[in-house]
């Protein structure tokens, strides 16, 4: 649009130019009262190139090689090689085939899940709402050692509660966090105890702001309950699910690596292992940074291409995207 | 006839709060069951016989917590890391919003580049290169300042500079101030409840934080509260008893004494929050409705 407009003005007649003095002037003027504005962006500009760009550029490791005592960004060249590696590497599919399995799972269950909370929800009178709000907005806050801390407790096959039910009901004691086969099922669980609840706000927000008349329209239509969410609610608030389920597609390869590494045990590696918690032991554990690099490198492409690529296809959908 | 008086809408009211009930115990229940624990007598955990109420009340769990030495260290650590990681962090997300939230040239451009970094980061070991780079390993600033500026907070705060009544600004401008006394004096002592809400998000994040501790902090002397919570709680079940010498055997279990460790690490976010309800509700739905 600049571009355009300044093509333009060169264009203009010479007569409807400004002389070149006055125009100085001009930018004289905007910097004396801007001048602050851009002191003020100083240091945040600062931090946005030297730890957000500053890694990203960083990114250049995963094609160099580290020699030991040598500079931080390696000595040499070594072009593809470490994506080759990882190519070859049957933990890697591993890992990736235990990332996606995890991460569209726990999509799949908790997008439409904080949906439907939200409207169920948003049948109550504001005080009820309110409080359920408060309750179910609370473990967001609670860091995740202390969930995971609190599932070891209670899924302990030695004393916990839930393991003490289930001896009740005649069934021996299950060894939950270290079985592979119920890793996923209380990652998402704890999940979806965790955030629903907050999540959910965002729609709480989008729903107070459906113009009454709407509904009181739809009713004088003869429209119950559930046509009335069917045909007026979930199209209003569509903007904001449609955004929401963007940015979560944008996160849907980086989902809670912390909670995956402080659930790790050897013995569910087998459906526990992610690629994040890969990178972090062969970057940071076994010093590799270079593979580590590579790796990380291609699922952050990954996560920004199906990004751009839900944005495109959500937009021609409904109409409405991100940017 | 409204929908309000039919059949299958009371029916569906009645599931409605049924359900909710449920889930609002189901939410609560770990929390209370721990609570329980913790207070409970050593005989009682064994046995499992707590559920929701303490059984032969024992505050011994929380004595023995609170005068273990790393507790006591990393309660005084983390409360430096959130202190100063909210601080710098409101601070920075300040400057940067107010100007962005103004129609100046080069806008659109620094928007669009700080938006990026939402979608594409530089992952975990370039992170860690570009940190180790500038000798901040083993460092307060390694936690505080590499995560100092959330873009999706800076949104926030910048739709919420948007919405500021300009008239207030414009007045005070032809008073003859400029843009940074403006903000001092106009515009922050205006602002409370976006800055407490981005206060109480930045709090909680750092005092939460565990993970950027493990791999930037080395001396076990700086670790958090959540990294020694972690060592004790998620560790391996026997971690308790070493980290607590052989005497942590006598009369308190593990069960509650990890309970005990898990309630005091939490009890700083607890009362945070009902204390900052009233203003992050209102911050929160600044940023949500705008998406």
């Amino acid at each position: 649009m600049r571009k355009l407009a300044s093509a333009k003005e060169r264009d203009a007649p010479r007569s409807a130019r400004q002389p070149l003095e006055r125009s100085r002037t001009r930018l004289g003027f905007y910097w004396a009262n801007h001048w602050q504005y851009y002191l003020l962006l100083l240091l945040p500009l600062l931090y946005f190139i030297v730890f957000r760009y500053g890694p990203i550029a960083g990114n250049l490791l995963a094609f160099r090689k580290i020699v030991p005592g040598g500079s931080l960004l390696g000595q040499k060249w070594v072009g593809l090689h470490y994506f080759k590696l990882f190519m070859l590497d049957p933990n890697f599919w591993h890992v990736f085939r235990n990332t996606w399995t995890l991460s569209l799972l726990h999509l799949l269950i908790a997008f439409p899940l904080t949906l439907i909370f939200a409207l169920l929800v948003n049948e109550f009178g504001r005080k009820l709402r309110s409080l359920i709000q408060l309750v179910s907005s609370f473990p967001n806050f609670v860091s995740v050692v202390i969930v995971v801390g609190m599932m070891k407790e209670l899924l302990s096959p030695s004393g916990g509660i839930v393991n003490g039910w289930l001896e009740q009901l005649g069934i021996a004691p299950i060894f939950f966090m270290n079985e592979p086969g119920w890793f996923r099922t209380l990652f998402i669980g704890s999940d979806i105890w965790q955030y629903t609840g907050w999540n959910a706000i965002i729609y709480l927000a989008a729903l107070s702001t459906v113009d009454p008349h709407l509904y009181e329209a739809a009713e004088m239509d003869g429209a119950g309950r559930l046509s009335q969410t069917w045909h007026v609610t979930l199209p209003q608030i569509m903007p904001t699910v449609s955004v929401v389920f963007i940015l979560s597609l944008g996160q849907l390869l980086n989902v809670g690596y912390e909670k995956v590494l402080l659930m790790y045990t050897p013995s569910n590696s087998q459906t526990s292992d992610i690629i994040d918690t890969y990178i972090y032991r062969i970057g940071l554990e076994s010093n590799n940074y270079s593979y580590a690099t590579a790796i990380g490198l291609v699922a952050g492409l990954a996560s920004l291409a199906l990004v751009l690529g839900t944005n495109a296809l959500v937009r021609r959908l409904t109409g409405h995207s991100l940017y | 006839m409204s929908y309000r008086n039919s059949q299958g809408y009371k029916l569906f009211r009645l599931f409605n709060i049924a359900l909710m009930a449920v889930t609002m115990t189901a939410i609560a229940f770990p929390f209370l069951h721990l609570l329980a624990l913790s207070f409970s007598d050593s005989a009682a955990v064994v046995g499992g016989r707590v559920t929701l109420w303490p059984i032969g009340w024992d505050a011994g769990a929380y004595a023995r917590v609170l005068s273990h030495p790393s507790v006591a260290s990393g309660f005084v650590n983390a409360l430096a890391q959130t202190v100063i990681g909210t601080v710098v962090g409101v601070l920075m997300l300040t400057i940067c919003a107010y100007p962005l939230s103004k129609p100046i040239k080069g806008r659109k451009l620094i928007m669009r580049l700080i938006m990026a970094t939402m979608f594409f980061g530089g992952g975990l070991i370039p992170t860690y290169t570009v940190v180790k780079g500038l000798g901040m390993i083993d460092t307060i600033w390694a936690i505080v300042i590499p995560f100092c500026i959330m873009p999706y907070y800076l949104m926030i705060m910048i739709s919420f500079f948007r919405a500021f009544p300009e008239g207030l600004e414009e007045s005070a401008m032809i008073d003859g101030l400029g843009p940074i006394m403006i903000l001092l004096r106009i515009v922050l002592p205006l602002s409370r409840a976006v800055i407490a809400t981005m206060g109480l998000f930045l709090a909680v994040y750092y005092w939460n934080n565990w993970f950027n501790a493990l791999i930037y902090l080395n001396s076990t002397n700086k670790y958090p509260i959540m990294l020694i919570a972690r060592h004790i709680v998620a560790g391996a079940d026997l971690a308790s008893e070493q980290a607590y010498g052989a005497t942590g055997r006598d009369s308190l279990s593990g069960a509650s004494l990890k309970a005990a460790v898990i309630m005091v690490t939490m009890l700083p976010i607890a009362a945070l929050i009902p204390f900052a309800q009233r203003h992050f509700n209102q911050g929160v739905m600044l940023g949500a409705v705008k998406g």
